[in-house]
């Protein structure tokens, strides 16, 4: 019922039959409405087309994706656009931010290619700017603002919608540590307060300690799964630690 | 040889990148044979001494035209090559981290360029000689002579020149390729297309400021070219123009200077219009753009305003001689025989005499008489003194024609002129040039001394005509009085106007070569044909057209051609943003409804100032054009509107294409 994401038994392969890659080789999970689910992997373990497929910017070789018990891997042409821009919101490890734009006009420019009214886009602008905290930076251009700022707003941009999921990509992935900690409670804020299923692909242990339950998926497989529970993050932590230790490989580094 | 494969491959990839390039240099090289390889065009034409000498001065402007057009056509083509070399510059980090050296891609642009050269220079030669067929046609319409076989057209000059010259400024692009490519640093190389964006913002106060003094400056300088212009053409100043020239260069940069930052002001205040859609990334992106480039946009202004004019202005001489050569010169021949002792008395007697009597159908011979008291200034009446003040360097002391009002109305049958009645004391006055000198004066009831009677104006209007055949309005004014004022007087002029029986061009031309030679003897003997005033018209409106379209042309095409490249250039750094708007949802048709409207507004903006330039421009080559009495641009406008749509709208739409292309994302 509560599911807001399922994946069945997806797979997706590149090149052709002399030479066969196998991005993803047969993954099913779910998520629940309110869930922050973080995938791990090293790089080249498929965690990125994972998302590109859940995102529809590509397409899966079979299987089937449900977005809000919508079958992703059916919509085709500008179906495809509107189910991108109503039910999901995008957060990038490059943010994705107009330099052109103001932060306001960039959070306003997600409504407006929905066709929101600017009155109504106001109100829900300074409401989300309000909770992520960057009111001040909304007036400020792309270059006045640090990494972390842009990403809040990238952050409030894929929100602002309110999108039945929000995909981050690598998030922290160019931001410093106290950028990435600030965001991350950023995150922390909209899964509990605002309810946002947020579903981030990581390959940093700390950030993906911020998550209650993380996918470890390692040459195009699901290689593990662990849930926060009660636990705090700290012992969260230590434990994403040991499944990487486990893991092996590139995911190292991530330490 | 490895070179040689690099740079050919370089071309075959980035021919669609390129379009917009290869699509000047071929114009280019097109249009300059065409007009340099009129020799030949008009070679096979069959036309008159008159026309043959006005095109011999034709080619020699044309020649002089040529490198000035060389000039503009260099500038442009290394203004577009500097854009490509931008473009690449990833390209050539690329090249250099791998270890080539400078001087290696130098030598790969200089094939490229030598390859890009050849290609062009081969197309658009094959093109023009093609046009040239095309418009020998128009040539021959426009000189009035007659196409009788279709020949093929090839000029070798006009060959040789354009290689020479496009080879000429090749070299040059190659010059400055090389020192742009030593100049740069491998990091600015590679990092060119990673730097974020600072958006030059400025100070709103001062865009609205600035803006004021723009709109004030263009208005003054519209305000000084219309109706103002009156006052700078009295003082007979051709330097006091320069005030409102350089008033609208300075209120054009300065509008191009504030209109980003205004409209944007004033857009972004509506907020249902700024926040719809793209709408806010489309504006943003614009004012961006033009703000990087106020100089070049207002360059292609100004450009633009210079071609309406120069091609509306050209045009209209055309049209303008054709209608009104029936107009000016309504007769066949006309002789002008001065008093002297031994002068023809009765000139129908002396044809009949020497056998030409039975060719003409119809004769009229007028004299005109002088009083040296009666002089232009005195002959202005009361409306002396104002004239005077306006004109300070006409000569008011010349005498003024008088005439009989019997031999006036004899004119008037040959000439189409309004006969009239004239009380004994009553005076009327024809004139076709600057008339309104004389209405004032008939319009103050102004009282003249003729030939010691005093005569007053027979109405408030001038007669509008002229005793002389002619090519367009020139006569000043002469005066009609009753007869018996000058009865017993002596002549001045004789003027004696024929109609021919024949129709025949060449039976013409025979008999005014003989009523010339027969008038010869008299001293001081002015003639002249409607034949020869056609001719003289037809080769001056020929001139001008030519001059004015060459020109009009390649300023067109320079104008776009830069707006295309700049538009092209910053898509290429704009495709990531409209990746990151398809990341975040929008539609594609969505995304090419922003790449038209942002095209559309940057073709349009610096159309749109040069054309309201424009209306103003025209109004004032219109006061210069009335002079020779042209006095309507409307269809000459509405060619020139033709053609920049065509040149124009034609660059846009490449522009817009390329631009899909170019953003379009292969994911």
């Amino acid at each position: 019922m509560n599911k807001i994401l399922k994946i069945e038994k997806i797979e997706k392969y590149y090149g052709n039959k002399s030479s066969l890659t196998k991005a993803i080789n047969n993954i099913s999970l779910e998520a629940s409405k309110g869930e922050f689910v973080a995938i791990m992997g090293s790089s080249g373990s498929g965690k990125t087309t994972l998302l590109n497929c859940i995102s529809t910017i590509d397409k899966v070789t079979s299987g089937h994706i449900y977005v809000d018990d919508i079958d992703v891997t059916k919509l085709k042409g500008n179906k495809l656009n509107t189910f991108r821009r109503e039910k999901l919101g995008f957060i990038f490890q490059d943010f994705n931010i107009l330099d052109t734009l103001t932060g306001y006009e960039n959070i306003s420019l997600a409504l407006s290619i929905i066709g929101v009214p600017f009155k109504k886009q106001e109100k829900r602008i300074n409401d989300i700017a309000d909770k992520l905290g960057i009111k001040k930076i909304l007036n400020k251009y792309p270059y006045q603002m640090s990494g972390g700022e842009k990403q809040r707003i990238a952050s409030a941009r894929a929100i602002i919608t309110n999108p039945k999921i929000v995909l981050a990509d690598e998030p922290t992935g160019a931001l410093d540590s106290k950028s990435s900690k600030a965001l991350l409670e950023s995150f922390e804020y909209l899964n509990k307060e605002l309810e946002s299923t947020i579903l981030m692909v990581t390959h940093d242990a700390f950030t993906a300690s911020y998550a209650s339950r993380v996918i470890f998926i390692k040459d195009g497989k699901i290689f593990s799964e662990i849930s926060k529970g009660d636990r705090n993050r700290k012992e969260f932590f230590n434990d994403i630690i040991e499944v990487v230790t486990l893991l092996g490989g590139d995911l190292n580094d991530a330490l | 040889m490895m070179l040689y494969k690099l740079s050919l491959a370089n071309i075959k990839k980035s021919v669609k990148d390129y379009a917009i390039y290869f699509f000047t240099l071929i114009l280019g090289v097109c249009i300059f044979y065409v007009f340099n390889s009129l020799d030949s065009q008009t070679a096979m034409i069959d036309v008159s001494k008159e026309t043959k000498q006005i095109i011999g001065l034709l080619l020699t402007v044309i020649k002089f035209l040529s490198v000035f057009v060389a000039f503009i056509l260099g500038f442009l083509i290394i203004y577009a090559s500097r854009f490509l070399i931008k473009k690449r510059n990833k390209e050539f980090g690329v090249y250099i981290t791998l270890g080539m050296s400078k001087r290696k891609i130098s030598t790969l642009l200089l094939l490229e360029t030598f390859i890009i050269g050849l290609i062009s220079l081969v197309v658009g030669l094959a093109i023009g000689v093609l046009v040239s067929q095309i418009t020998s046609i128009f040539v021959a319409n426009l000189f009035e002579a007659d196409m009788t076989k279709f020949t093929f057209i090839f000029s070798k000059s006009a060959l040789i020149k354009t290689i020479i010259y496009f080879g000429i400024i090749y070299f040059v692009v190659m010059l400055f390729n090389t020192i742009m490519i030593n100049k740069c640093k491998l990091i600015d190389l590679l990092q060119t297309s990673k730097k974020t964006e600072k958006i030059k913002l400025k100070n709103p106060i001062l865009s609205i400021v600035l803006f004021i003094i723009s709109v004030i400056l263009l208005g003054g300088a519209y305000y000084l070219v219309t109706a103002g212009f009156y006052k700078i053409l009295y003082k007979y100043d051709v330097s006091i123009l320069l005030v409102p020239i350089i008033m609208g260069v300075v209120g054009t940069v300065l509008f191009f200077y504030s209109v980003a930052g205004m409209l944007l002001r004033i857009i972004s205040k509506c907020k249902n219009i700024y926040y719809k859609g793209l709408n806010s990334f489309i504006f943003k992106n614009i004012s961006s753009k033009i703000n990087t480039m106020v100089i070049s946009i207002s360059i292609i202004c100004i450009m633009l305003f210079f071609t309406i004019c120069l091609l509306s202005s050209a045009l209209s001489i055309k049209n303008y001689f054709n209608d009104s050569l029936n107009k000016y010169a309504p007769a066949d021949v006309e002789i002008c025989l001065d008093y002297s002792e031994n002068a023809i008395d009765d000139i129908e007697a002396f044809y009949k005499e020497n056998g030409i009597y039975d060719k003409i159908s119809q004769l009229v011979s007028v004299k005109t008489y002088e009083d040296i008291n009666f002089d232009y200034g005195k002959s202005l009446g009361k409306n002396y003194e104002k004239t005077k003040e306006m004109y300070p360097f006409v000569r008011y002391n010349e005498t003024v024609e008088v005439m009989s009002l019997t031999d006036y109305n004899n004119l008037s049958k040959i000439m189409k002129l309004e006969t009239i009645k004239l009380q004994d004391d009553e005076y009327a006055i024809v004139s076709n040039y600057e008339s309104y000198l004389y209405d004032e004066t008939m319009n103050m009831n102004s009282i003249l001394n003729i030939f010691g009677y005093d005569l007053k104006p027979y109405a408030n209007k001038t007669l509008d005509g002229d005793y002389w055949l002619n090519g367009n309005a020139a006569n000043l004014g002469f005066f009609v009085v009753p007869d018996k004022i000058i009865e017993s007087k002596t002549y001045k002029y004789n003027y004696v106007i024929v109609n021919y029986i024949t129709k025949d061009k060449e039976e013409q031309k025979v008999l005014n070569e003989k009523i010339f030679n027969l008038s010869y003897p008299v001293e001081s003997t002015y003639y002249t044909s409607k034949l020869e005033v056609k001719d003289n018209s037809v080769g001056i409106s020929a001139l001008v057209t030519f001059i004015g379209l060459y020109l009009g042309i390649i300023f067109l095409i320079s104008s776009a051609a830069i707006l295309s490249l700049k538009e092209l250039s910053d898509s290429l750094d704009d495709k990531d943003k409209y990746r990151m708007l398809r990341n975040i949802g929008t539609d594609e048709a969505m995304i090419n409804k922003a790449i038209f409207k942002q095209t559309l507004i940057f073709f349009l903006l610096p159309l749109s100032l040069a054309l309201i330039h424009t209306i103003f421009g025209i109004k004032f080559c219109l006061i210069i054009l009335e002079s020779i009495g042209v006095y309507s641009l409307a269809k000459a406008i509405i060619t020139t509107l033709i053609i920049i749509i065509i040149i124009y709208g034609g660059y846009f739409l490449i522009t817009y294409i390329c631009n899909k292309n170019i953003i379009k994302d292969r994911i």
